[in-house]
């Protein structure tokens, strides 16, 4: 009997056997192969087309097309090598393939691109194709925006922090150029001029800025050469008028007793400029006198003080009242102590803080060593750095935990 | 000698929870509702020795990310004088892929095309399409690589 015929023997007496044991005589035999190995060979991206090579100082464009040979890419990416430092993804083009457009060449020099077909995640080509152009150098220049002196509202018309949300901005450029002025990554110009023969300073007065930070750079374009873009200029719109927010007290030589070197320390919600709060005043520290005046003592509700603060007899835009709801001052209403002390304005420049020098004399000062709260109520006249007036006079309360003052 | 591999038209209809599946060496009876008592058991052959048969694995080619997959061939040899139904293909170890910088290769294999059927005394080519894919996330070095694949298959006779 042969190897084929033993096995269907087998197959035979089984199936007998089934019948025997008195089942169905439809049977079925499950068979396991050896174990092999099968392989699998993944394809490769082969390296794109390219073509239609344009060059200009700012810019240079060539067109990418599929490789020859593998699968089809999902994308492209260019990276510009050479000259250093390496510049990754210059460009966009689809998966189709389309034209590649550098628009920051490095003028002068040979640019050199790698590009790649991309394929799912990580897939590149591993041979890139390779373009070379030799680009020549930018003879378009524009400098810096500069904000305009007379749009640069508050004490400073240098610091580049105004309430002119339309400004000018000012600089030099190639003459005959067309000056175009971005604020940050929006490619949208937000302002532009086109200079005359000869003209080589340009003047932009911008669209409606936004509060907040602004980066505004420029650049400019004579036929079809651009200028590299601009450093840029760091600019600040603020409209929004200051307010005050807070009052605190710091203890000198007793707590609870308004005596020697004790702190009484406005804050605004903003930088405020000095000038605007003292008349001269650079925010260094001023010799001032301070008067505290009492009202009601005996009545909580009443115990609105007064706290006059000048300088050399003039009156600093500081305090309109300050109350407490403690007694810190006995006697009659209206009673005077009078301290000299100092006037210093804190690094952000948003905190006056007065400084008594000895104790008041004058009055009946007293210890008090309940907590309490203050309040104060500003008076008209501070402007923060960017011209802004306080306009709210709204009484604003001490923050913090209630606290022995003084 | 024929080497016809036929695939069947419905394939939901084999492989059911019906069949028993034994380890080498036993055989296994299937009943079919072609008759009036149903039910299972085993029978084993007066020779002793196990059913089986041989397959040997061939190249496939044409993988990529997001690929609709390659074709996993295998030559299966039937010595029997009735057809083998192959239901399963079982991966029986692991997918090596060569260069070993493919650390990532994102690799799936499922024989959606189960059961096919090898004549009785012939050598069939089982052709499974596209049942090896690899994911978007292989690695780029995975270009070019050969992916190993120990594998065997069971059957119904």
């Amino acid at each position: 009997m042969n190897r084929t015929s033993k096995r269907s023997a087998v197959v035979a007496i089984a199936a007998a056997a089934a019948v025997l044991v008195g089942l169905p005589a439809v049977a079925y035999f499950t068979l396991t192969s050896n174990e092999d190995t099968a392989a699998v060979t993944a394809n490769a991206l082969g390296t794109p087309a390219t073509s239609g090579l344009t060059i200009s100082a700012s810019s240079v464009s060539f067109t990418v097309a599929a490789p020859a040979t593998g699968p089809a890419p999902t994308a492209y990416q260019v990276n510009r090598t050479a000259p250093a430092p390496a510049v990754p993804n210059v460009c966009s083009v689809p998966a189709a393939g389309g034209t590649c457009t550098d628009p920051s060449p490095v003028p002068g020099q040979t640019n050199t691109y790698a590009v790649f077909a991309r394929l799912g995640t990580s897939w590149a080509s591993l041979t890139p194709a390779t373009v070379t152009a030799a680009v020549p150098s930018n003879t378009v220049t524009v400098s810096a925006p500069d904000l305009l002196a007379a749009d640069d509202s508050g004490a400073s018309n240098t610091d580049d922090i105004t309430n002119d949300t339309t400004p000018r901005f000012t600089g030099t450029a190639t003459a005959g150029a067309t000056v175009n002025l971005y604020d940050g990554a929006n490619p949208t110009a937000i302002g532009t001029q086109v200079l005359g023969a000869g003209v080589t300073s340009y003047s932009i007065q911008v669209s409606a800025l936004t509060g907040g930070a602004h980066s505004i750079t420029a650049v400019a374009t004579v036929g079809a050469n651009n200028s590299a873009p601009s450093s840029a200029l760091a600019v600040t719109i603020d409209t929004t008028a200051p307010t005050a927010s807070d009052i605190q007290t710091g203890t000198g030589t007793t707590a609870g007793k308004i005596d020697a070197n004790d702190e009484v320390r406005f804050t605004f919600s903003e930088a405020v400029d000095p000038t605007s709060v003292s008349t001269g005043w650079t925010g260094t520290s001023v010799g001032v006198t301070v008067t505290f005046r009492n009202s009601n003592s005996s009545v909580a509700s009443q115990r609105i003080q007064t706290i006059v603060v000048t300088t050399g007899g003039a009156a600093v835009n500081l305090v309109g009242q300050v109350g407490w709801n403690q007694s810190y001052m006995s006697g009659a209403n209206n009673g005077t102590s009078t301290a000299t002390g100092t006037m210093t304005l804190s690094a952000d420049k948003k905190t006056v803080t007065i400084k008594l020098a000895g104790s008041p004399s004058g009055g009946n000062t007293t210890a008090i060593t309940a907590s309490s709260t203050l309040n104060w109520t500003p008076v008209a006249g501070p402007k923060d750095v960017a011209g802004n007036s306080l306009t709210s006079l709204t009484p604003v309360t001490e923050q913090g935990t209630a606290d022995i003052d003084f | 000698m024929n080497t016809l591999l036929r695939r069947l038209a419905t394939p939901a209809v084999v492989g059911t929870g019906l069949a028993v599946v034994l380890g080498a060496g036993v055989a296994s009876a299937y009943f079919g509702s072609s008759v009036a008592a149903t039910g299972t058991g085993t029978a084993t052959p007066a020779t002793p020795g196990p059913l089986e048969f041989e397959v040997v694995g061939s190249v496939g080619t044409g993988l990529f990310p997001g690929g609709p997959g390659a074709d996993l061939t295998l030559s299966v040899v039937n010595p029997y004088d009735q057809d083998i139904t192959i239901e399963s293909l079982v991966v029986t170890d692991t997918v090596t892929a060569a260069p070993v910088s493919c650390a990532n290769p994102a690799l799936t294999i499922s024989a959606t095309d189960l059961p096919m059927t090898v004549d009785a005394d012939s050598v069939g080519n089982l052709v499974l399409s596209g049942v090896v894919t690899m994911g978007l996330s292989a690695d780029s070095a995975c270009q070019g690589a050969t992916f190993s694949i120990p594998l065997k298959v069971t059957g119904r006779l």
